[in-house]
């Protein structure tokens, strides 16, 4: 989720209002955000809209707020002049990073803030939006250093050596990525390429290395710029245009007049950049009765469409009829008719909707597994002892080595934030082992039992696993004896109508001649046993413990 | 309690005791009883005020192993000085008698105290080392394979030898042991004047009542108002029992039960829900992946298609769709389910009815670092409601009715969110008097028809996911999020059952 700064005063000069930190708290709502903190006049926003880029900086949300408090609403519209300028682009960028687009901005005053918002929108679209710069990554010049046209191709790392940002000295496109920070953030984008993406302007000046970094003689903008060139280099051309759009239009907001670049290809096909577009799409209006539960009517519509910064083409008079409407073309987030529904139900405000409980006849029911679950639960606190929960999470270590067994096959995490928490159990009965070693200091005995999921390998299986429920129980404490705790499974499972028989089984995690496989008929279901001072030992638990694990009958 | 009907709870033991007392005036043991026995009678005693019992600390001085072993064997420098009496030895030998860290150790007691000299690399005992049969240490060593000495007690003489033992490795120990003293009370001396002529009957038994003896003699009296030890209930688990009745009040409100798998396809984890491939979210630091097993396999291939199509253009949903080229491999592929929404997945895909109302709760896992507020593997609460014209302001009262039911809430509020598969979405938040402020209940939704359409359901689908954990910590007033899955067998002993 990105989060951002603003400064309050910015955000009502471009507004046109002013506002208290609990009004913007409550007018946050119409662009998903919420308020983390305020320090006088410094907000920080966390906007929840993921799939919103175009609200992620001062200006997209001072449109927003703008269409609820004045007359400017429907499609936010923004001119731009006929292109001046080209860009010219190589065949050797196709299958590198083909994608460029780029605008101008001409007589734009920069001042802190604006300067400010300019790094945030940039880091915020090219690293969130653009997914670390791979999908986007953004470039702003001093347009006045620069000379026309431009030409974006692919060069060999050694060949070119030009000044990067901020280091003070020549180096190859080869040597940013061994020494410059942001090379070694982002060299990896490029690396695996025989050529790496390079602007260089007419007079054979290097301009950028995009992803990576821009030149320390046009690349860099100060309050002093007056006139600016936006480059924005990517995978896909949805993506690179959305992400210019949402530059151009935040500094046009601030009085820049923007300028169209043209863009020319090998092939001599131009296109032109960027476009303030916008796209239709018709929505039913039966999806909006039936999504606000009630007859929403056409003027109705129209206000909220124009609040969420929709045009509206034409409303069709019939009820089966549709809301013919326009949205701006970097709306990636809108796919669906329920898209626009859903900014209609925003701008009409959530908590202005009556909530009504559905009627409706359907029974309730719990599931076997819980209900059998549940009953066997009852069944062991009738015996005394209280129930535990832990971790289906574990590790290997206290599946096996501590219990004095050879590891086996299990689930495993590719990704565990701890060798502590890196499997999925395969059986219950260490986690009560390692639930007694935690209660050494506390008064014995102690009788526990728990009823949890262990998961195993299925190759058979559409998850490869099969994960089951398990009952285990553990006694500790310097009288605990087998007959008891044989006598508790015994008597449990012959609760359930079933009579088990135990078979003479050594196995390694208890004491030779102290454990036994527990049957239904034929069919193996669990083992109880004394468990092994070595076992013991290795939890550090100084009383003996008998303990039994069987699948839940 | 008067004295007499006091005298009459007396046991056998606490009468011998008290006898003893009234001679002795204090004891700290008996010569016809354990200490186990002396000490219950004493605290017997003690709690119907006869008795007192003093509390005092002592150091005792006790053998460990290589004490031990000298008292069976000797101390090396004797056992050298014994072999010397047979035969003069050479270093060597002496080493092989010994071995060398004991032997050099016994060799320099030996010549500091004069009893042997060394010549040409061969010892001899001298006169003094013929004579010397025992060592005060050795002594010492005796006394203490008897019993433990108490340290304020030992004489001059002992105590050097205590002193020259403490340098040696692990022969001997000091301890800290409480002593008990009991001392007779004025109420304690005044019953044994009261003690009735023939004893209670101890131990009733059918024999007892068989042989009528109850009719002519009388059962010794229990001190009905001495302390007991707490039993330890067989309890359930408190967030068991709250998962429990959460259950018990979706089943109430209409709701069936569902289940689903841990180990999940990310079919089931994110595609069926409309969650794109690319979705950072989908990530390694945001779930969990596994090194083993690594592949499923995906289901009936209706879904998978309209599945991959409503990502790559809508399919037949209405909608664009997400315009990339989806990847059957990376549905395949499996992760411990880090939401319970592939559950409501699962179940749309075997069959829903309409109208139907359909809950589960179940363990989800996210890689987050355990601490007061994140665990890594807690439980959801996951619902979704199905109805012909179901509305966005049905999802609003069902919610509203789940938190005032469920959860106790007397007030909630409504937030837009944004979640990959809903549409509209919300985040609801109730007020929390305990800690009076809003607190974050849990986001839910409309499924977007992308979602819905491809498995195959035409009506409008309530779905909400909670993680019920907090509002579980809510209820109980807890703010450490691990109690939950509590370790403490003391804490889990103290929780009430009952509210």
């Amino acid at each position: 989720m990105p989060t951002i700064d603003i400064h309050k005063q910015d955000l009502e000069e471009l507004t046109g209002r002013k506002f208290t930190v609990s009004e913007l708290a409550e007018v946050a709502q119409y662009f998903k955000g919420e308020v983390e903190s305020a320090d006088g006049h410094n907000i920080k926003l966390e906007i929840k809209s993921t799939d919103r880029p175009d609200l992620w900086n001062v200006e997209g949300i001072a449109r927003v707020l703008r269409a609820h408090y004045s007359k400017n609403q429907g499609v936010p519209k923004y001119k731009a002049k006929s292109p001046k300028t080209t860009i010219n682009v190589s065949k050797k960028v196709k299958g590198i990073r083909p994608h460029i687009a780029a605008a101008i901005v001409r007589n734009i005053k920069i001042d802190d803030f604006s300067l400010r918002q300019l790094i945030q929108t940039q880091e915020k679209i090219a690293g969130t939006f653009g997914r670390k710069r791979r999908e986007v990554a953004i470039g702003i010049f001093n347009l006045d250093k620069l000379t026309a046209p431009l030409l974006y191709t692919a060069e060999k790392p050694d060949k070119i050596k030009f000044e990067p940002l901020d280091l003070g000295k020549e180096m190859t496109m080869a040597e940013v990525l061994e020494i410059h920070p942001k090379g070694k953030e982002f060299g990896h984008l490029v690396k695996p390429f025989a050529h790496y993406p390079i602007i260089i302007d007419a007079d054979n000046k290097v301009v950028s290395m995009p992803p990576i970094i821009n030149s320390e003689h046009s690349g860099k903008v100060t309050t002093r710029s007056k006139n600016l060139l936006i480059e924005v280099t990517g995978l896909e051309m949805r993506y690179v245009e959305t992400a210019l759009n949402i530059l151009a239009m935040s500094l046009a907001d601030r009085g820049g007049t923007i300028e169209q670049v043209n863009i020319s290809d090998a092939n001599g096909t131009t296109i032109v950049t960027p476009t303030f577009g916008v796209k239709d799409m018709s929505v039913p209006k039966s999806l909006i009765n039936r999504t606000f539960g009630r007859h929403v009517s056409d003027s109705e519509i129209k206000s909220l469409l124009l609040k969420s910064r929709y045009d509206i083409n034409h409303i069709d008079k019939t009820k089966s009829g549709h809301a013919h409407i326009e949205y701006p073309s970097y709306r990636q987030d809108i796919m669906h008719p329920i898209d626009v529904v859903e900014d209609m139900l925003i701008s009409y405000g959530y908590n202005n909707i009556e909530p009504i409980y559905p009627i409706m006849s359907t029974q309730g029911k719990l599931s076997k597994e819980t209900n059998r679950n549940k009953r066997i639960r009852e069944l062991m606190v009738g015996t005394g002892a209280q129930e535990i929960t832990t971790f289906i999470l574990t590790n290997k270590t206290n599946l096996f080595q501590k219990m004095n067994l050879t590891e086996d096959n299990i689930v495993e995490l590719t990704n565990p934030v701890s060798s502590n928490w890196s499997t999925l159990r395969n059986w219950l009965a260490p986690s009560l082992v390692e639930f007694l070693s935690k209660n050494t200091k506390v008064d014995y005995p102690q009788r526990i039992f728990e009823l949890g999921q262990v998961v195993n390998l299925n190759k058979r299986s559409e998850t490869g696993t099969i994960d089951e429920y398990k009952l285990a129980y553990a006694e500790a404490g310097s009288k605990v004896n087998f007959t008891r705790a044989k006598s508790i499974l015994q008597s449990i499972i012959r609760a359930t109508g079933k009579s088990p028989t135990f078979i003479t089984q050594d196995y390694p995690s208890f004491i030779p001649g102290r454990s036994a496989e527990v049957k239904l008929g034929e069919k193996s279901i669990g083992i109880i046993g004394e468990l092994h001072p070595k076992v013991l030992t290795n939890w550090k638990i100084e009383v003996p413990v008998v303990c039994w694990e069987i699948k839940s009958i | 309690m008067n004295l007499k009907l006091l005298a009459e709870t007396l046991q056998p033991a606490e009468v011998i005791l008290l006898k003893a007392l009234s001679k002795s005036k204090v004891l700290d043991s008996h010569n016809r009883m354990s200490n186990v026995a002396f000490m219950r009678a004493a605290m017997y005693l003690s709690n119907k005020k006869l008795v007192r019992i003093l509390k005092s600390e002592k150091q005792v001085i006790t053998l460990m192993e290589n004490g031990i072993d000298a008292a069976k064997k000797f101390l090396p420098e004797l056992i050298l000085a014994n072999a010397l009496k047979k035969e003069s030895l050479t270093f060597k030998r002496g080493e092989k008698l010994l071995g060398s860290d004991k032997f050099r150790f016994a060799i320099g007691y030996l010549r500091s105290g004069n009893y042997v000299r060394v010549e040409k690399g061969i010892i001899y005992l001298t006169s003094e080392g013929k004579n010397l049969k025992t060592t005060p240490e050795m002594n010492l060593i005796k006394k203490l394979s008897k019993s433990e000495l108490n340290l304020s007690k030992l004489s001059a003489a002992e105590k050097a030898s205590f002193l020259a033992l403490s340098k040696r490795k692990r022969v001997i120990s000091l301890v800290k042991r409480t002593e008990y003293n009991v001392r007779i009370t004025p109420r304690g001396e005044e019953i044994l004047t009261n003690l009735p002529r023939i004893p209670g009957i101890e131990l009733n038994s059918p024999s007892v009542i068989k042989s009528g003896i109850w009719k002519s003699k009388k059962f010794r009296r229990y001190d009905v108002e001495a302390p007991v030890p707490d039993t330890h209930l067989g309890k359930k688990q408190p967030y068991m029992q709250f998962l429990d009745d959460i259950r018990t009040k979706m089943v109430e409100l209409g709701f069936k039960e569902m289940n689903g798998p841990l180990i999940e396809t990310e079919f089931h984890n994110f595609d069926a829900l409309y969650q794109p491939q690319n979705h950072p979210a989908r990530t390694f630091t945001d779930v969990y992946k596994l090194k083993n097993p690594k592949m499923g396999k995906l289901p009936n291939k209706k879904f998978v298609d309209a599945v991959k199509a409503a990502h790559e253009t809508g399919g037949k949903t209405g909608s664009k769709g997400l315009q990339y080229s989806w990847n059957d491999k990376i549905s395949k592929q499996l992760m411990p389910r880090s939401h319970t929404t592939p559950v409501s997945a699962r179940q749309m895909m075997k069959g829903i009815e309409v109208p139907g109302k359909y809950f589960g709760v179940g363990r989800v896992f996210r890689p987050d670092v355990l601490d007061a507020t994140h665990l890594l593997e807690f439980n959801q609460l996951e619902g979704i409601v199905i109805d012909k014209d179901l509305s966005f302001a049905n999802l609003l009262g069902m919610l509203k009715k789940f938190a005032i039911e469920a959860a106790g809430a007397k007030k909630v509020r409504f937030f837009p969110d944004y979640f990959p598969f809903t549409e509209p979405s919300v985040q609801m938040d109730v007020w929390s008097e305990k800690l009076n402020k809003w607190v974050e209940f849990g986001g839910a939704g409309i499924f977007r028809p992308e979602l819905t359409e491809s498995l195959g359901i035409k009506e409008p689908v309530i779905a909400w996911g909670l993680g019920i954990d907090r509002m579980f910590m809510q209820k109980i007033g807890s703010r450490d999020i691990r109690e939950l899955f509590a370790d403490n067998i003391a804490w889990l002993r103290k929780q009430g059952a009952i509210e």
